[in-house]
Parts: C-alpha cells; structure tokens; sequence
C-alpha cells in the first residue's frame, strides 16, 4: 500500500496536476531569486536531491492575545489537506496567507487553499512547500451588509483552478469560509463536503473567532 | 450567531443584518485585551450603526414603538463601555452580568473555603475578613508600606548600610519593573507554521480531482 510517488513526475500524475513540475520550477526559481546566489540558473530537467515528502497536515502557531485559551494566548491549529479524512472524503483546507505584513486587514492578506502539502530538499536546502489554489476578493471593500468580505476561487479561461506553490512561511492560519447562499433553494446533494467546491463565492468569516476578526476585517 | 449571519443574509431585511453585524463588531471589539483610541473610535462607531440599524425591529413591529422599545439593560450597558474602558481599562472578557460574577465571589468560593458545617456563618465571617484584608491592603498601600517587593527591601537596607543612601533604592525598583514589562512585550514572532511529523500515505485509487472542471451552483447573488 506504500507505494508513494516519491518522484516529481509521477506525483504531478498521481496527483492529476501535469503543471505541477512546472510550478515547483516557478517556485525554485523565486525562492533561488531571493538569495544571494540570484545566478544560479536552473537545469531544464529540474529534479530535487531527496524523494518528496508528502504530508496530510500542518500545525499554525500563533498569538492571539484577546484568545486566552492556551499559555497566554499561544494557539495551535491543524491545517489539514487529505484525499480521504478518516476514509470519507477529502478535506482540504482554506488558510490566510500573507500578502504584504505592512497593511492591516484582508488588504494584506489571501486566502488559498491547500491542496498538497510537500517538501523536498534542492541544492541541500529543505523547502516544505504547498499547493494552493488562491481566492481572490470580488471588490475592493467588505460586503456592506455583513461587513464581511467575499472571495471567489481563481479559474483560468478552462475554467480549471489556478494552482501556484508558495513556501509554508507564506501561510498564517486557518481560514473559515461560508458559502454565499443566494437566494433559492440548494439542491440536496451538497454537503459540507463538497461545499467549498460548488459556491461560487465565499464570505470570509471574521466571526469565527477573536484573532479571525482582528485579522480579516 | 457568527456562522448564521450569512444563511439569514437575503431572507430577512439587510438592516437587521447590518445590526447583527455592527453588535458582532462591537462584541469582538470589547473582547480584546489591549484597546487603543482607533479600536475605541471603531467601537463607538459600531455602536452608532448598531442604534441605527436596529431601529427596523421597531419599524416591522417586533418591538414596540417609543421608550419602551430598547429599554433592555444589556443594551443599554453598551453606551457606558467607551467611558469605562478609558477610566479601568480593558475588561478583557468579563461577562457582562456583574451580579453572576459577584456571586462567584460572595458565595461561591467562601463556601468552597468553608467545611460544610453550617456553612453561613463561615462564609459571612470569611467575606468579612476578606473586606478587612482588601481594607487593610488600601491603607498600607497608601502609607507606601507595600512598594517593591522583600528582597527588594533588603537590597535597600543594604545600600543604605554601604552609606550609599541616594534614591537607589527606589531607582532598583523602577528597574525591576521595567525588566518586567520588557519580559512581557507581546509576541516576537507572528506565526509559525511547520509540516506534520510524518509524511502521509497516498492511496492509489484515490487522486484529487484538480484538472477536472469545476461545476459552480450558480448562487444568483446580486453584487
């Protein structure tokens, strides 16, 4: 049953994400582009030194002062992102990334999902990485009524998720979305399952809880 | 109610969510442990919004037209937060029904402290001597009896007996005190996040569906 691709191409297959390559390159290449060795060009058959790991969760730490449920407010949270969570269907989650740390509020901040989590070293230096599909805001303000802000899932002109890999350091915590649910009536086949997959929009809660609504408003 | 404002959102007027909203804004604003003046100004604002909107329960007749409309305490407890909040500081959670929390305080943890054994009588003479200690700190505290701590004291007894008896004694304290707020400064990173220790397993039957096509339920919402 072990029979994990450790090997890019075959996970890119596995995984049915053929880009996948191709934005572990773009990745490389940014990251490589912030370090003082900006010359080093990447060979045409890029391929890591290790196998890739393949993870199912990660753990957010952080502070959240106005919280105080931990050890003065020190939080953890597990970002998960599964095929299968506990052999059910799959689970991936949505979480803030940091957009720019200097403005406050969703203004600085994404929203992405993770789809894989993974790591693997290049040149002897390790890189825990993720595959995230962004969301991005539909207007340049919250919803006035809800005061929340409501995001969108990026597509291509396919119409197929526009997928990037960023370095884990990108990610803040866990984001909780609510469906934007219009005004009919659902069909009976969505479940909280499948829910992230099937709204066309999304509020960002900023209600969920007290570091959310100092964070995203 | 902060996962049900956006299910309400479109089957009830906007202005009773925007008043959920604003009490929501104002509830979390309170809630937190350190609050400046632009948190203060955000307060009030959604204070602001909160009597402005929620003026449409009257309008559609939930509740009753003139003083008696929003004459509920909890409510009106909220205008006095800016004022309080500026005189004592952060409430930093406190429930809002003071005479709950008083009765942790009254009855409660004297009856804990009591052996059960006609256990009034114990816990009145404990409350009073819980006042005459509070008492007692107040006036020591006011006669200066109660400034730094033993050691402190000591490390004052000593300078004066080297004959350095400047104000050192006093400057020391004010170092202690700024090596204590220098420990407690807040956090020195943001946020970290690190993979799980174990790399998972994946299954070969099961593969993410990402190249497929994504099938939207158009929702209709007009924005």
């Amino acid at each position: 049953m072990r029979n994990i691709p450790t090997d890019l191409y075959a996970l890119a297959g596995h995984i049915e994400v053929p880009d996948l390559p191709l934005l572990v390159r773009h990745f490389l290449e940014f990251q490589l582009s912030n370090n003082t060795s900006s010359d080093t060009a990447l060979p045409p058959d890029l391929s890591p030194d290790s196998p890739i790991s393949v993870f199912h969760s990660a753990i957010a730490t952080f502070y959240a002062p106005s919280d105080l449920s931990g050890l003065g407010g020190m939080h953890t949270e597990c970002i998960r992102s599964t095929p299968r969570w506990r052999k059910g269907q799959a689970h991936y989650d949505m979480v803030f990334l940091e957009r720019d740390p200097d403005i406050l509020g969703m203004r600085g901040l994404h929203v992405g999902r993770v789809f894989l989590f993974f790591s693997f070293s290049y040149n002897s230096a390790k890189y825990p990485c993720a595959l995230i599909q962004w969301f991005s805001t539909i207007s340049e303000g919250p919803d006035e009524d809800t005061g929340m802000w409501i995001v969108q899932p990026d597509l291509d002109a396919n119409g197929r998720r526009e997928l990037e890999v960023v370095h884990i350091d990108c990610i803040l915590r866990g984001a909780h979305l609510i469906p934007v649910y219009g005004h009919n009536h659902l069909p009976i086949d969505i479940q909280h399952t499948n829910s992230l997959d099937i709204f066309q929009a999304h509020y960002v809660n900023k209600y969920i809880d007290h570091h959310a609504f100092e964070i995203a408003f | 109610m902060k996962v049900c404002l956006p299910a309400i959102e479109g089957h009830v007027p906007s202005e009773m969510v925007r008043t959920l909203s604003a009490f929501l804004d104002f509830c979390y604003h309170a809630r937190r442990n350190s609050l400046n003046e632009s948190v203060l100004g955000s307060l009030e604002h959604a204070l602001e919004c909160f009597h402005h909107h929620r003026c449409i329960f009257q309008e559609t007749g939930i509740r009753e037209h003139g003083s008696k409309g929003f004459s509920l305490p909890r409510q009106h407890s909220m205008m006095h937060y800016r004022h309080l909040i500026q005189e004592f500081g952060a409430p930093n959670g406190l429930c809002s029904s003071i005479t709950e929390s008083k009765h942790i305080k009254a009855v409660k943890k004297p009856w804990r402290r009591s052996n059960r054994f006609e256990a009034l009588g114990q816990m009145l003479v404990t409350n009073q001597r819980l006042d005459k200690l509070a008492a007692a700190r107040v006036d020591f505290q006011s006669r200066r009896m109660l400034d730094g701590s033993v050691l402190s004291a000591a490390m004052r007894d000593v300078e004066l007996w080297y004959g350095e008896h400047d104000d050192t004694g006093e400057d020391s304290d004010n170092i202690d005190d700024d090596e204590i707020q220098a420990a407690d400064d807040g956090p020195r990173v943001l946020n970290h996040v690190r993979l799980a220790k174990m790399p998972g397993i994946l299954q070969p039957t099961i593969c993410l569906i990402l190249s497929s096509h994504c099938v939207f339920y158009s929702a209709k919402h007009s924005y």
